[in-house]
């Protein structure tokens, strides 16, 4: 039970699926037994009293309907019901028991028989689809399953019933009603069994349904009318069945035949009851043909109607869906008639100029097209007509302004009639960009001379390019070479080692240098062959490598030493400049190195001999400082006892102590000379052993010069007074203040002074003092004895005393000039003395000029 | 003119020599032989001079000096130093340590007394 009805209708039974175990078989089983025997029973109340026959043989469609439903395993079943129910009846009339139960079970085998034919029979011709789905399938549902089938169990029923009551008299009428009676209640039960709707699904507004209601309510009313109270009405009914099967399906027609075969027994039943012979015949006979054709007239009408409408709806859905199709399709479509009229289209043409359906339907195709393309337009239509296929491209008025479409054509036959049909794109943007391409088409032709005059001029600068890159090539091949002859040819070690210390490149100095020839030693590591382990000074190399790597710039020059082959250490400056790749990381390290060894040598001896003379420099200063302290010592304490001796001879010459004779002053006199005596002696040893031991300091203030010298004249006079000299001073006006130090000049002036007086027995002594030339010049004048030309070296030396011939020897310590020259060249000054022997001397010293200490020398 | 004097000398025969000038010009004179005892007197009697030997034992002069300096009450008295002068920077010790004058060793008797009264009341 399948196909398109079930769709269109769906059943119960759809849902319907028996199990296929043993269990389920005899539930249903029994079920149908029950259900046959109890509607067998019911029939019977249908029955004509005088006969027991029933018009209507309801259990005949039960059984149908069943073994369509439930298949053939359920024939048991109608077996069994059918002889419970024919036992029975066979046992109310008089006839031995035996024979009831003979006649029984070849009534009940008849019966099965019969519904298993018919089933058998019905889905053997089925061509798949449902019984009820057309026309075909219910007349051979009615042949088959009413007709047919039913002669079987008339034949066997008739047959058994006569045989059970011995009379054939009434075999024909027998038979006749029995399969009257099973055909009837075929087409009445089975189909209405069989077409019992799927309640769930039943769709029905509730109009229809009281339509429904009021379909039946008439019907019945209506047959009661025909039938119970015999009105000439039963012609109506017709109207009434065929209102059902217009509106309805065929369960609503199954159940109308039904009620009203079910009123018009019952009624008929009633008005027959005096009824005998030919009569009761009659109207046993009439009654079951009458249902019998009303029915099979009205299932086929159902069955046709609804066939009808089924397909009504499939059209309808085709079409709905047609549209839908055509509708969906991205351009417009339209069917054209031969005159070029719109017959079909899709709401995409319509939306074009805002058209409803009236608009378009029947609309001139052209009516839209742009003016100019009219004419190619309908050309087009024509040649799709004449040639079957065509298209053209061209421009058509839209609502959103003239758009460039391309139209297809192509033409199609229906039941005689041509048409064209087509569809419409817009193809606007296309052909803009179309347009587009032909313009940049143009140009590029333009553009085609533009690349090609720059590609030549490119190809040109490619070409120099390559020329001049042959010409560096050369160079660089040149600059190689001569790179390599430096290289070579360079007096320093100059190699090349990579990241781990092999090393990669040697120059032949270097090769001799180290005392390794090339392929003896490339590849081996600087450290174990050119770089010893350890330095002699204990600096440790072997980290040396890792360090430059780490730090270049610190290594950038270095100094270490080196070892040669033969084991003989060396020592060179290196110069270590790191080569890098492109990312900067360094790839080798390239030394050029010069021989310092000898450098080095003489920097270890300088350094030795600067040590020995830090210790003599010490020693030195260490002897100062002994020496120093030694005159300190000295002088205080030579100079302390002179205090008392020059002290108390001087109070005692005062008269403090008391008056002295002439010969005591005499005496005391002479010990005070003497203590002076002594005095200036240990002021001159004490001055020459400073001076000589570097610890005279001069102290340089400003002071008056002329003053000076004034005062030294001044002390001075006594001494000359006594010799009859005359002592005088000639100073240039502009003498004023000098920085120097005012004891020690006074002291050299005195000295000189003291001097020319003692050397002069008579004359004068005369103090120049005039500014010279960046200095001042003193000069102490006089004209005494003079002194020898061969005496005059030894003038300002130490120890040395001129012999004068004079014997006041005592009155010299032979230091006196010595210290006034040490003296005047401490004062930043010369001194130096010219004479004429017998004649007189002249002693000069100079004092530099304020700020000028740079002397000149004065030949 | 009966101003006090105080020496600080060590050296007996200097002090006996210096007091003597002193004293026959009519000073008054007191002594001290040593640093210590000689700021000690200083501060006692608080004389017109003080007379102060470089050459002193324990603490030396130019420490004695800068000691009596350091007491206001004797700011302003004058001090003469007399040393023997004989080292570098002898003079310019005397003065940074507050001597307003120095006399040399061995003094000049004839010169001494006016050497001295040059520092009285400047």
């Amino acid at each position: 039970m399948s196909g398109e009805f079930s769709e269109t209708m769906p059943t119960c039974w759809q849902a319907f699926h028996m199990k296929k175990s043993s269990q389920a078989t005899c539930i249903s089983i029994l079920i149908t037994a029950s259900v046959y025997f109890i509607s067998a029973r019911l029939s019977l109340f249908l029955a004509f009293e005088q006969t027991n026959a029933s018009p209507v043989w309801p259990p005949a469609g039960f059984a149908l309907a069943a073994v369509l439903i439930a298949g053939y395993r359920i024939t048991p079943g109608i077996f069994i019901g059918a002889f419970l129910a024919n036992v029975l009846i066979l046992m109310g009339l008089e006839i031995p028991l035996s024979s009831s139960i003979i006649s029984a079970l070849m009534t009940a085998f008849g019966n099965t028989m019969e519904a298993v034919a018919g089933a058998f029979l019905i889905l053997r011709f089925n061509n798949g689809n449902h019984f009820f789905d057309n026309k075909r399938n219910i007349l051979k549902f009615i042949l088959f399953g009413a007709l047919l089938n039913t002669t079987i169990s008339a034949t066997i029923g008739a047959t058994a019933l006569s045989i059970a009551t011995g009379s054939w008299t009434f075999y024909s009428f027998i038979w006749l009603t029995w399969w009257l009676g099973d055909a009837t209640g075929s087409i009445l039960i089975a189909p209405l069994i069989l077409s019992i709707p799927d309640w769930k699904s039943i769709k029905w507004k509730k109009r229809k349904k009281i339509e429904v209601l009021l379909m039946f309510l008439v019907l019945i009313l209506m047959s009661t009318l025909a039938f119970k109270w015999e009105y000439p009405v039963r012609f109506l009914l017709i109207p009434v069945l065929l209102w059902g099967i217009l509106r309805f399906d065929i369960f609503e027609t199954s159940l109308s035949i039904a009620l009203l075969s079910g009123v018009a027994i019952v009624y008929t039943l009633k008005s027959s009851v005096g009824l005998s012979g030919k009569d009761l015949n009659n109207a046993f006979i009439f009654i079951q043909s009458y249902i019998g054709v009303i029915s099979a007239t009205a299932l086929f009408l159902s069955v046709a109607v609804g066939k009808q409408k089924r397909t009504e709806s499939a059209l309808m859905d085709e079409k709905k869906f047609n549209d839908a199709i055509i509708d969906s399709i991205p351009g417009a479509f339209y069917l054209l008639d031969i005159n070029g009229r719109l017959v079909r289209w899709n709401n995409v043409l319509g939306e074009l100029n805002n058209l409803t359906p009236d608009m378009v339907n029947g609309m001139n195709s052209l009516k839209n097209i742009h003016e100019d393309d009219k004419e190619l337009i309908a050309t087009k239509i024509s040649e799709a007509f004449e040639k079957g296929e065509s298209e053209a491209e061209a421009c058509i008025l839209t609502r959103k302004g003239t758009r460039y479409f391309l139209f297809t054509g192509k033409r199609i036959d229906n039941n005689g009639r041509q048409y064209v049909v087509g569809t419409g794109i817009d193809i606007t943007e296309r052909r803009l960009a179309q347009l587009g391409l032909e313009e940049y088409r143009n140009n590029l032709e333009e553009i085609v001379k533009e690349r090609t005059a720059q590609l030549t001029g490119i190809n040109e600068t490619l070409m120099l390019e390559v020329r001049k890159r042959r010409e560096i090539e050369g160079i660089l091949t040149e600059s190689e070479k001569k790179y390599r002859d430096l290289v070579e040819g360079a007096n320093s070690v100059i190699l090349r080692w990579s990241r781990d210390g092999s090393i990669t490149f040697i120059n032949k100095f270097a090769q001799e240098f180290f005392g390794y020839p090339e392929d003896e030693i490339l590849g081996k590591n600087i450290i174990g062959t050119i770089v010893p382990n350890i330095e002699s000074t204990g600096r440790d190399l072997s980290s040396l490598i890792d360090n430059l790597l780490d730090d270049p710039k610190a290594f950038a020059v270095n100094e270490n030493e080196n070892i040669k082959k033969n084991g003989e250490r060396v020592w060179i400056a290196w110069t270590n400049t790191p080569i890098l790749d492109k990312d900067g990381r360094i790839v080798e390290v390239l030394s050029v190195g010069n021989d310092i060894t000898r450098r080095k040598v003489a920097e270890d001896r300088l350094k030795a001999i600067r040590d020995e003379l830090e210790i003599a420099k010490e020693r030195a200063e260490a002897s100062d400082r002994l020496k120093s302290a030694f005159l300190a010592t000295m002088s205080h304490e030579l100079r302390t006892p002179l205090n008392s001796i020059i002290g108390f001879t001087g109070i005692i010459l005062q008269g403090y102590v008391g008056p002295l004779n002439d010969e005591q002053t005499k005496q005391l006199n002479m010990v005070r000379n003497s203590a002076n005596h002594l005095l200036s002696l240990i002021n001159d040893v004490l001055d020459i052993s400073k001076i000589e031991a570097g610890q005279l300091q001069v102290s340089l203030k400003h002071f008056n010069l002329r003053d000076l010298i004034e005062k030294a004249v001044q002390s001075s006079r006594p001494s000359a007074d006594k010799k009859g000299l005359t002592l005088s001073m000639i100073i240039s006006p502009d003498i004023e203040n000098v920085l120097s130090d005012y004891r020690r000049v006074e002291q050299i002036l005195l000295n000189l002074l003291s001097n020319a007086i003692k050397f002069t027995e008579y004359g004068k002594v005369t103090v120049e003092c005039r500014k010279m030339d960046g200095h001042i010049r003193i000069s102490v004048i006089d004209s005494g004895i003079g002194i020898k030309e061969e005496d005059m070296d030894k003038l300002f030396k130490a120890f040395q005393q001129v012999d004068t011939g004079l014997t006041r020897r005592y009155d010299g310590t032979g230091l006196g000039l010595h210290i006034c020259k040490k003296l005047a060249e401490l004062l930043n000054g010369k001194i130096w003395a010219t004479s004429i022997w017998g004649s007189g001397s002249t002693f000069c010293f100079t004092l530099p000029h304020e700020g000028n200490d740079i002397w000149e020398e004065e030949s | 003119m009966g101003r006090r004097i105080l020496i600080i000398e060590d050296n007996e025969q200097n002090l006996y020599l210096i007091t003597f000038i002193f004293k026959k010009h009519g000073y008054e004179v007191e002594s001290a032989t040593d640093g210590m005892t000689g700021i000690e007197t200083a501060l006692r009697i608080k004389p017109d001079l003080i007379v102060l030997d470089i050459q002193l034992p324990v603490m030396d002069g130019y420490a004695v000096a800068r000691r009596l300096r350091s007491y206001p009450s004797l700011a302003d008295t004058p001090i003469v130093a007399v040393t023997s002068y004989a080292m570098v920077g002898d003079r310019e010790k005397a003065f940074e340590s507050g001597c307003s004058g120095y006399i040399e060793k061995p003094i000049n008797p004839e010169t001494f007394m006016a050497q001295v009264e040059e520092h009285f009341v400047k």
